[in-house]
């Protein structure tokens, strides 16, 4: 068992069509995707508003105006990008040169008698974001005005108020007024979706190793077949040596296209890689299992039976939401409306199985997923068991 | 001495057409034994039955004295098998697929070890022992297939069309080892449609056609079933009244005219030539070129089955 084990091994790794399908494709689509989606990644991130500030004078609101500013631009997370000018004009100047470059400003702030004033540009592009950091800038301008205001009229009406450390230290502290809740593990990303949808495709597309392996193996299906089935290996051996070298090289496929999206594409599987590769496995016995049942189909050519092998997984990758936002929608309303379609979709389990592990605390989603492919394993191994069995025929 | 391989009442059937008749076949330990027929005959039909790949409506396979079943790799260790399409995995190297085959029969990697390079310098092909199959030639192809088949040193082996699209040298090369099989203790069972193989490497030969046994014995045992004592060809300008006249003439059993060539099938007379170059002078016909055959086995088909074995 284990020559048959090593060579048929050894025959799919150097099949350079199985290689290209089950290892180089998942690869070069989860470039594909990094390139996709990289940019539109950094989109939803907040960068710091770049904005010009006038030079605050030596007074004390200028002071105090001096430290808002320098505390709102420092450190992670910053909320400004201080360019410093030394007047309006100098301000004004800065704001206009750099409208329409790839780094305009947002506006500039400027200290008015003791007050705050924020110039924004108008809106360059039809993109929402220009405007949404204006808004954002304004925002954070008002809130200083209104706590200056707060703290003016304290040091009018209650001076010792100022003296109390907590009450100061209040004044120019953040507002905790909004809590962001964590409603799953961790926080989703549209992107990552797809990564899952590919693995789902990939593990189907791994089909085709136990698909060829199989064609290998029986006599009716390949010359090789016949001549392997007469020699003196029990059949049992045989039959076991090539389904456990199939679902061996579909696993270190995927894991491979796993390892890539985890440590080059930077996706993120939640630190949970012993889940991770555990579902990995079984998508690979899935995938073998599939593709046995596949070349057991009677009355269809070899060349059909990849042929199908190819319809099955671009279907099932459709309804798993891989080909973009529209069938990402489509996978959801399906989903819901139809539980069942997603429960025989194996390309969905897959995907599904792994955003269970990226999003749930309980293992309880991802343990459903597991079963069911497990379960479609072995009812693909069974409907295959009489073929797979099988050692003489009516014709070869 | 117990046969090697028998086969009692063989009947195949693929639907309504019958690829087997009623077929039987006994070879004794020693022989090469040829089967011989025109493609579709059945002669790879009745190999795959004996080897188990194939379903039969009928009969009993034996071999070594014992009942032939999918499951008796006992017996199966003993056989090799050199498929007529070459059967070998593209992916490996030629070492990688001898090695590969002959562990189908001896599990041992070690013991294995010495077979694989015998069975490569048997071939001849140590130049290309580390070489893919796909920079082969059809003719190391074939020798390939051939070295997996034997490798493991099998007491019985089954050469099934082993020369189809094989350039001469490889065929005389392929024929040669052959010979040394059975010369160092391999019984061969041969099928071929190459009439010409078979005469020259077997000691039994059967001729099949449509799943039945027309004809079995040595080579000389079934030349002798046939009436033509000789074939005379003669190259002339022939008009069909002169081929008509030769064709009346004693002893003459059958006379055909194509491309220039004159074949006067006689049976034993002891003027057969002088006769018929006496009707082509009465015809005022000059013979070009002339010589006498004995009979081939394509004689023999011919005379069993009205029709040419390469038709």
């Amino acid at each position: 068992m284990f020559d048959t084990f090593r060579y048929t091994l050894l025959g799919l790794v150097r099949s350079v069509d199985i290689m290209v399908w089950s290892l180089l494709f998942p690869l070069v689509m989860s470039t594909v995707f990094m390139m996709m989606f990289g940019p539109l990644d950094e989109m939803g991130a907040m960068e710091p508003l770049r904005v010009a500030v006038v030079e605050p004078d030596d007074s004390p609101e200028g002071r105090a105006f001096d430290a808002f500013i320098e505390g709102a631009s420092e450190g992670e997370g910053a909320l400004l990008d201080v360019t410093l000018a030394a007047d309006a004009a100098e301000a004004d100047a800065l704001v206009r040169a750099a409208a329409g470059t790839d780094e305009p400003y947002v506006g500039y702030v400027m200290l008015d008698g003791g007050e705050p004033r924020t110039f924004v540009t108008a809106s360059q592009s039809t993109a929402d974001l220009d405007d949404l950091e204006a808004s954002v800038l304004t925002l954070a301008m008002d809130e200083y005005a209104a706590r200056a205001h707060l703290a003016a009229n304290l040091l009018a009406d209650d001076p010792l108020a100022l003296a109390d450390p907590a009450v100061a230290a209040s004044l120019f502290e953040p507002m905790q007024a909004t809590v962001q809740m964590a409603v799953t593990e961790n926080q989703p990303k549209e992107s990552v979706r797809y990564y899952f949808a590919l693995l789902g495709m990939a593990a189907l597309f791994a089909g085709g190793v136990g698909l060829a392996a199989c064609q290998r193996l029986k006599p009716n299906c390949s010359a090789l077949g016949a001549r392997r089935a007469v020699g003196a290996v029990s059949h049992g051996r045989a039959v076991g040596g090539t389904l456990l070298a199939s679902w061996a090289l579909s696993f270190a496929c995927l894991t491979v296209a796993y390892g890539y999206m985890r440590v080059v594409a930077g996706v993120d599987f939640a630190g949970r890689d012993g889940l991770c590769l555990a579902t990995v496995a079984v998508a690979s016995l899935m995938a073998t299992s599939l593709g046995c049942a596949i070349s057991a189909l009677p009355h269809v050519p070899e060349d059909g039976k990849s042929g199908i092998l190819t319809g099955v997984v671009c279907f099932a990758s459709l309804f798993a939401g891989l080909y973009g936002q529209p069938t990402m929608q489509l996978a959801d309303t399906i989903a819901t409306s139809f539980p069942a379609a997603e429960l025989v979709n194996p390309a969905a389990q897959v995907a599904q199985a792994f955003y269970s592990i990226m999003y749930y605390d309980s293992l309880g989603p991802w343990l459903g997923h597991i079963a069911v492919m497990t379960a479609m394993a072995a009812v693909l191994f069974l409907l295959s068991a009489h073929a797979l069995r099988r050692q003489r025929y009516a014709s070869i | 001495m117990e046969d090697i391989v028998s086969v009692r009442n063989l009947v195949k059937r693929y639907g309504s057409a019958i690829a087997l008749d009623h077929f039987n076949l006994q070879i004794a330990p020693g022989e090469v034994f040829g089967l011989l027929g025109p493609n579709g005959s059945g002669k790879t039909t009745a190999i795959h039955c004996i080897l188990q790949l194939l379903t039969y409506d009928k009969g009993q396979i034996s071999l070594f004295g014992q009942p032939m079943s999918p499951t008796r790799y006992d017996l199966k260790r003993r056989i090799g098998v050199v498929p007529q399409n070459v059967a070998v995995f593209e992916e490996l190297t030629v070492r990688e697929n001898i090695d590969y085959f002959c562990g189908l029969y001896v599990p041992d990697a070690r013991e294995r070890k010495p077979l694989v390079a015998e069975a490569i310098a048997f071939v001849g092909l140590e130049d290309y022992a580390q070489a893919r199959p796909k920079k082969l030639s059809g003719g190391l192809l074939r020798r390939l297939n051939i070295a997996c088949g034997i490798a493991h040193k099998p007491e019985l082996v089954f050469f099934d069309e082993p020369t189809v699209a094989v350039d001469p040298q490889s065929r005389a090369s392929i024929l040669e080892n052959i010979q040394a099989m059975n010369a160092a203790g391999s019984t061969v069972v041969y099928t071929s449609h190459y009439m010409e193989e078979v005469e020259g490497i077997c000691t039994r030969i059967m001729i099949m056609d449509k799943g039945r046994t027309l004809a079995c014995g040595t080579n000389a045992e079934l030349k002798a079933i046939v009436a033509a004592g000789e074939k005379i060809v003669i190259e002339a300008q022939v008009p069909e009244a002169a081929v008509m006249a030769i064709g009346k003439l004693p002893h003459v059993t059958r006379v055909s005219y194509g491309d220039g060539k004159l074949e006067v099938a006689c049976s034993n007379g002891e003027h057969n030539v002088a006769d018929v170059l006496a009707e082509l002078a009465r015809a005022r016909i000059a013979p070009g070129r002339i010589w006498a055959e004995p009979p081939t086995l394509n004689d023999v088909f011919l005379e069993i089955t009205g029709r040419e074995l390469r038709d």
